[in-house]
């Protein structure tokens, strides 16, 4: 199960606000010359990659999306044999395809995670064997039910082409190289709708029976097994080996491992990707554009033109012979603007987009059928390098350990936001009118939506030079922490490196770098609105930063969920925001210890730890929470979070409302816990007291490390503390 | 009434019904607990599985075992993926959640009807696994009864045993009441959110099967007004949070109900009772809820919804805004000469429509207080319309209207003064039906004692017609007329609120709604403030209710005129036009009312505008039509400022005091 909505988005201001400003991307972007595939003059011919690289994977990955191509293209041929056979209704026939179009979207994306953790190859060709199983079944299913079931687990197949192929693509290639390789792979798309489809009407032509027809997918068994066979590339390796030598640096240091990957943080850090996030709103609008036009056209030919149906399928023939148009313009141009500028394919799609919006629109207003045809295949023509040049966008500016995921997140915007939305308004809209009229008018409506999404496309485009930056600064962050594990030393228990993070739009952290030792206990000092708490949400996995890098005792957790970071051994407590007061104290211990509740004989220990330590909590077990006063409170908080023994333990504001007694006996506990050796990060506004328990402390001021050193040395520091504790810093605030 | 007796029977059958009602507001209470969520969608997740379980048993021929294994394993899937959709929704203000709910329920009533699941016969009965009966006195105790009575105290205890004993229990109840925490302990808010929406689901799938065999059709609204009242008071007693309690409320609410028909015959009687029993319950238990509600529940149920009050100094998009408004005005004024007359009866229709709205925006938007029966004060309005007719000038049959719908709504809203939103939500639901089937449907009562006979329902209930006023002479018989006095009254209404928005009224009420205490320190009466909003809401809906009696000329209490689920339907305009914002009332009533008669009876756009469309809106802009308005008047205010911005660097040179927004970037 998710741990996080993947429909999450809502229309974004800045988008708005951007439009309407049009000022430039602001942040600072990398050299292009740093950017992987790009380069000067012409990009290296496809044969010499082929012949580096070696031509299996594209020729096994093509072939391996062809036959569920041609599968599912010939289940739509054989719509008709299927309704005789299963005495079925045409409602019954579309919930079929839906189920089919639906369950291909719920395999995605737990594949695309899967693909992101282990081998892409292995749920390639896994994928492909369960596709070829179940849709050979499907041949001998017995009624309607068997057949949508079988259907429901063949789809798998068909759920991997643009997500887990893709993925694999991008690294098994050079960047260089990667427009026209997708470009190959996707011309599994028209010939299985040319060639794949004729095919299969031979086959059910000759057997006078369509279940033979479905026995073409038992051709995925061999071609599964041999998948297995091809080489699994290492994530991201082009990329960062272009990078580091673009920036001078040696490829020989062992980079630190990439983290495992949970969909939840992939999400948000591809929300992050700020191209990515205008490219699935133009993708939701364009799959309104995809379904809609083929859906409704349908009817048009027939109101229109009275064409039969297999006049019609000529016609459709003919449209979808223009993709082996459009598809070579992708492979001569795509790499080449990519080359030069990466941000030019995007804007390439977005022109792509509009033409086909424009000439689609026209082609409905076409006297003569062949006026019609020529129209719309120049359309279709026009529109088919648009996946390539967004695949292109998406493979540059995704993390790699993530990019199945997001060409899984592609897929799922398209289909579910586009297709659905597009057909119930299309067919809204046509019924409302009636008639030709009402057809026309729906599928003209394609032509508006089509330019503003190429126009979000153009809008996007100006962001790709950033997410790339982005991308080599994680190469490059890695890099760095490469080549210090190698000079050995002991690793910190927290690194924060070049945080940013903003609430909405308003910048809260502006590039944060801290470190702290194990075993040490340091000081956040800094007024209210610094930023303190923040960053330390950040750290415990609360808030994702937007941008940087955040590793705990060597382990990146950047977009790690509290839930996990918890297991790193890492608590954070916050000044009277800790206790449940609904519940009793037992309980509120009893949540404390939560993570350990498999192991109950060190919580039977943890447990008896924390009422030692604080006697008076063993007295009022059963009472509420809420009725214990604010110190009793803040015992019950400490003695909760240290339930688990943290490595790491952060607290915001211990001595927040307290009395000086009090603080002083939770301060000596705290003594004692950081002398066991816990490292402890202690947010404090009084400087005194910092300087009491505190060997080192950070100072930070709207949003900004403004100091990191001895706390006496702050001290002297007037400069930084007199504006904000007007003076009194030096005379002993307290 | 005569002598009271209670009959065996009678009290099994209460139990029965009380059995049903006690696992809904367990599937309430688990929800609310968790998530602060009421939860419209509760009874329909059942359905799915009782419709479900017919198909496998009839059509397929399952194992009655299997099948139920199956129907139940559908209803905990699709709950969880319902929480799944709904959970970016968990931050925001309650009322969108709940109306996000409303639309839930459309959507799984399409679910139910799909061909995988509906039976091929849909009036089939729901199976029952034996066939055990028992005689009691001349009644007979079914099957299903007797599955019902053993099945539902075990799930219960289970249940509650769940809660209180496993790490999942303690996990709802830790988030319940600081996630944050929660989360830094490593429990899994998410999931532990998905897990209790399976339960719930699961809960509504025993809930429906055991009631089904009750319904002669097993494709139903599972939710229905006067179902969900008891549920709710039922799960009020419980105080949101006590299962126990609930369940056995539901068991009493049930026995209750029995012996209410049995004793006594009249339903507009059983109504009054009933009415006058929901608000006393609530009146006693004010204290013990008040303790009972966390701490955290006031300002989540309410929390958000602070755009009310929102002025800028910025005089270009002051204008802009004017303008805009003065352009709809004029067009709206115009409209009327290129309308058809069924499309004036529709314009004067939306403009009603968007008055009501309007006075359940200053209660919900602006109070915080959310009421789920303002079509009840509706009828109020209407009523006095059909009594003083035309035997007074409009405008004053109006603020008569307005006056005694105000008083009404102050003497519902009295127990919600000490309470948090979802107390007048229950009121305002009984009071809604209590007036729909009670008030409406008498013509005139015999006051006991006094001997006094009083005629305030409609005179027909069944078809009564209401003559049209002229106005200052000036006849409103045609619908055209009409239409440019519903205008006028929606322009008045819109006149008044904003003054009483800019002279303080709404900020007080978002005071009080969102810090009593604070509110009252700075000198607020929280008491008069809080009646103030319910006498203002009353008042406008009250003179919106004669106009709707004047506007429809024909009023009955059958149809779906008065029925509370028109209330929903108002509080869902109000959602997705903009909680609190009165463009948003407007605009929400256009796209209520007005896009789904403009599309005519189409199926789709009746899709899209409930269920489906409702949880869309709320999802991706939750801000309602309101918000998309506002980024509008941005965008064009920037597009006008930049070519004044040019046409004086032009006339000028160089402009001293560049703009917050130049468009340098232009021309790059």
């Amino acid at each position: 199960m998710p741990s996080e909505p993947l429909f999450d988005f809502a229309v974004p201001d800045d988008l708005l606000r951007e439009a309407v400003t049009q000022v430039k991307d602001a942040d600072v972007v990398a050299d292009v010359a740093v950017m992987p595939g790009t380069g000067e003059g012409k990009p290296p011919p496809l044969l010499g990659i082929l012949k580096s690289s070696g031509s299996a994977p594209l020729v096994l990955m093509t072939a391996a999306a062809l036959v569920p191509g041609t599968f599912g293209n010939g289940i739509t041929l054989i719509g008709h044999n299927l309704q005789t056979s299963f005495h079925m209704s045409n409602a019954s026939l579309g919930a079929v395809a839906f189920i089919a179009q639906v369950s291909q979207l719920l395999w995605a994306v737990p594949l695309a995670v899967w693909a992101d953790r282990g081998s892409r190859k292995l749920v390639a060709g896994v994928s492909l064997l369960i596709f070829s199983g179940f849709g050979a079944l499907m041949a001998l299913s017995p009624n309607v039910w068997a057949f949508a079931f079988l259907y429901l687990a063949a789809s798998v197949g068909t759920g991997v082409n643009n997500t887990v192929h893709n993925s694999y693509l991008s690294d098994a290639y050079p960047t260089e190289g990667r427009g026209r390789i997708f470009s190959w792979h996707n011309l599994s798309d028209p010939l299985s709708q040319t060639v794949g489809i004729l095919i299969f009407g031979y086959v059910v032509t000759i057997a006078h029976d369509w279940r033979y027809g479905l026995l073409v997918a038992l051709a995925g068994i061999p071609l599964g097994f041999v998948l297995f066979t091809l080489r699994e590339p290492a994530k991201g390796a082009n990329e960062s080996s272009h990078i580091l030598k673009a920036s001078g640096m040696d490829l020989q240091t062992q980079q630190e491992k990439a983290p495992r990957v949970l969909l939840g943080s992939a999400v948000t850090r591809l929300l992050r990707v700020r191209s990515l996030y205008y490219e699935l709103v133009a993708v939701a609008i364009l799959g309104f554009a995809g379904t809609g036009a083929p859906l409704f056209g349908n009817l048009f030919f027939i109101d229109k033109f009275h064409l039969d149906t297999a006049s019609r399928s000529e016609v459709y023939a003919i449209i979808g012979l223009a993709a082996f148009l459009g598809l070579p313009l992708a492979y001569v141009f795509g790499d080449r603007y990519f080359r030069k500028a990466p941000q030019r394919p995007l804007v390439i799609a977005g022109i792509c987009i509009t033409a086909y919006g424009g000439l689609f629109v026209l082609s409905l207003y076409m006297p003569k059928l062949w006026m019609v045809v020529v129209l719309q295949f120049l359309a279709n023509a026009a529109v088919s390098p648009l996946a390539i040049c967004i695949f292109l966008t998406l493979a540059a500016t995704a993390p790699a350990e993530m990019r199945t995921i997001c060409f899984a997140m592609f897929g799922v915007y398209s289909l579910v936001f586009g297709g659905f939305a597009g057909s119930v308004v299309l067919g809204a809209v046509s019924d409302a009118i009636g008639g030709l009229h009402g057809i026309i008018v729906a599928l003209t409506i394609i032509g508006p939506v089509c330019a503003v999404g190429g126009f979000l496309l153009f809008l996007g485009s100006r962001s790709v030079r950033r997410d790339i930056t982005l991308v080599i600064e994680d190469v490059l962050e890695r890099y760095a922490e490469g080549k210090r594990r190698e000079s050995g030393g002991a690793l910190p228990a927290l690194q924060v490196h070049n945080l940013d993070f903003y609430y909405g739009t308003n910048q809260v952290l502006f590039d944060v770098n801290l470190e702290v030792a194990e075993g040490e206990m340091v000081a956040l000092l800094g007024t209210n609105g610094a930023g303190k708490s923040t960053l330390l949400r950040t750290v415990s996995g609360l808030e994702h930063p937007h941008r940087g890098v955040i590793r705990l005792f060597g382990a990146s957790c950047t977009y790690l969920e509290p839930e996990q970071i918890i297991d790193l051994g890492v608590a954070l407590l916050v000044g009277g925001k800790m206790t449940f007061p609904g519940l009793s104290v037992r309980d509120n211990l009893r949540i404390g210890g939560h993570t350990l509740r498999r192991d109950r004989a060190r919580t039977a220990r943890a447990f008896d730890e924390a009422l030692e330590v604080f006697p008076e909590l063993a007295a009022r077990l059963d009472q509420p929470a809420g009725t214990l006063s604010g110190g009793e409170q803040q015992m019950l908080a400490l003695s909760r979070v240290m339930m688990t023994s943290p490595r790491l333990l952060m607290i915001d504001e211990l001595a927040l409302g307290l009395a000086p007694m009090t603080v002083e006996r939770l301060m000596g506990m705290v003594r004692r816990i950081n002398d066991s050796g816990t490292t402890v990060i202690l947010v404090e506004q009084s400087l005194n007291r910092a300087l009491s328990l505190a060997d080192r402390c950070f100072f930070m001021e709207r949003g900004e490390i403004r100091f990191d050193g001895p706390t006496s040395e702050l001290m002297a520091r007037d400069d930084l503390l007199r504006p904000v504790f007007l003076g009194t810093a030096s005379t002993g605030l307290d | 009434m005569l002598a009271f007796s209670a009959p065996d029977f009678v009290l099994v059958q209460g139990v029965f019904y009380g059995l049903g009602y006690g696992l809904l507001a367990l599937g309430l209470v688990l929800v609310y607990r968790t998530n602060r969520v009421l939860n419209f969608a509760q009874g329909q997740i059942g359905v799915i599985a009782a419709v479900f379980l017919v198909k496998l048993t009839a059509d397929f021929k399952f194992n009655y075992w299997f099948a139920l294994v199956l129907s139940v394993g559908l209803a905990a899937f699709v709950a969880a993926l319902s929480e799944l959709v709904l959970r970016r929704l968990f931050t925001r203000p309650r009322v969108l959640v709940m109306v996000a709910t409303i639309g839930l329920s459309y959507v799984l009533l399409a679910l139910a009807s799909l061909p995988f699941i509906r039976p091929s016969n849909t009036s089939r009965p729901v199976p029952v696994p034996f066939d055990l009966s028992f005689h009691l006195g001349p009644f007979i105790i079914t099957p299903t009864e007797v599955l019902t009575l053993i099945v539902a105290p075990i799930v219960t205890l289970a249940l509650v045993l769940a809660v209180r004993l496993t790490p999942w229990g303690l996990s709802m109840r830790a988030m319940s009441e600081n996630a944050d925490s929660a989360r830094l302990s490593g429990v899994w808010i998410r999931r532990t959110s998905t897990l209790t929406w399976t339960m719930a689901g699961v809960l509504s799938a025993f809930t429906a099967i055991l009631n089904a065999p009750n319904q002669t059709s097993a494709l139903t609204q599972a939710l229905s007004p006067d179902l969900l009242l008891y549920a709710l008071l039922a799960a009020l007693i419980g105080a949101m949070v006590n299962l126990t309690v609930a369940f056995v409320a539901g068991v009493g609410t049930g026995v209750f109900l029995e012996l209410l028909q049995w004793n006594v015959p009249s339903p507009a009687k059983q109504q009054l009772i009933i009415f006058i029993v929901v608000m006393g319950v609530l009146l006693i238990r004010v204290r013990a809820l008040r303790l009972g509600v966390r701490t955290g529940d006031k300002s989540t149920w309410q929390h958000g919804a602070a755009t009310t009050v929102r002025t800028t100094a910025d005089l270009l998009r002051r204008r802009v805004s004017a303008s805009g408004v003065w352009l709809v005005v004029v067009v709206a004024v115009l409209l009327p000469f290129v309308l058809s007359v069924g499309n004036d009866v529709l314009m004067s229709q939306i403009c009603i429509y968007a008055v009501v709205a309007l006075s359940l925006t200053m209660l919900t938007g602006w109070a915080g207080q959310v009421s789920l029966g303002q079509f009840g004060l509706v009828a109020v309005g209407a009523l006095v319309a059909v009594h003083l007719g035309t035997s007074l000038p409009l405008p004053l049959v109006m603020l008569y209207g307005g006056a005694v719908t105000a008083v009404v709504a102050i003497l519902i809203g009295l127990p919600a003064l000490r309470m948090p939103g979802l107390f007048l939500a229950v009121t305002t639901l009984a009071f809604a039906i209590f007036m729909q089937n009670a008030v409406l449907a008498t013509p005139c009562i015999t006051i006991p004692g006094i001997n006094r006979t009083l005629c305030t329902g409609l005179p027909n209930p069944a078809y009564t017609v209401v003559a049209r006023p002229s106005l200052f002479g000036i006849s409103l018989a045609s619908q055209r007329s009409f239409a440019w006095f519903a205008l006028g009254v929606l322009v008045l209404s819109v006149f008044m609120l904003r003054v009483w928005r800019d002279k303080g009224v709404a900020r007080r009420l978002v005071a009080v709604r969102d810090n009593e205490l604070g509110a009252a320190a700075m000198g607020i009466p929280v008491l008069r403030t809080k009646l103030l909003a319910f006498a203002l809401s009353g008042f406008v809906a009250g003179y919106a209710g004669v106009c709707f009696a004047f506007a429809t000329q024909q009023l009955n209490n059958t149809d779906l005129t008065f029925d509370p689920t028109t209330s929903f339907v108002i509080i869902s305009m109000v959602v997705i036009g903009g909680l609190g914002s009165i463009p948003g009332a407007i605009l929400g009533a256009l796209y209520l009312e007005g896009l789904p008669a403009f599309f005519g009876a189409n199926q789709t756009i009746q899709f899209i505008t409930s269920g489906l469309g409702l949880i869309a809106f709320i999802l991706y802009l939750p801000g309602g039509l309101a918000e998309l308005l506002r980024r509008l008047g941005d965008v064009v205010t920037v597009g006008v400022r930049s070519v004044l911005h040019r046409d004086a660097t032009d006339a000028a040179g160089p402009a001293v005091g560049t703009p917050a927004l130049a468009a340098d970037g232009a021309e790059q």
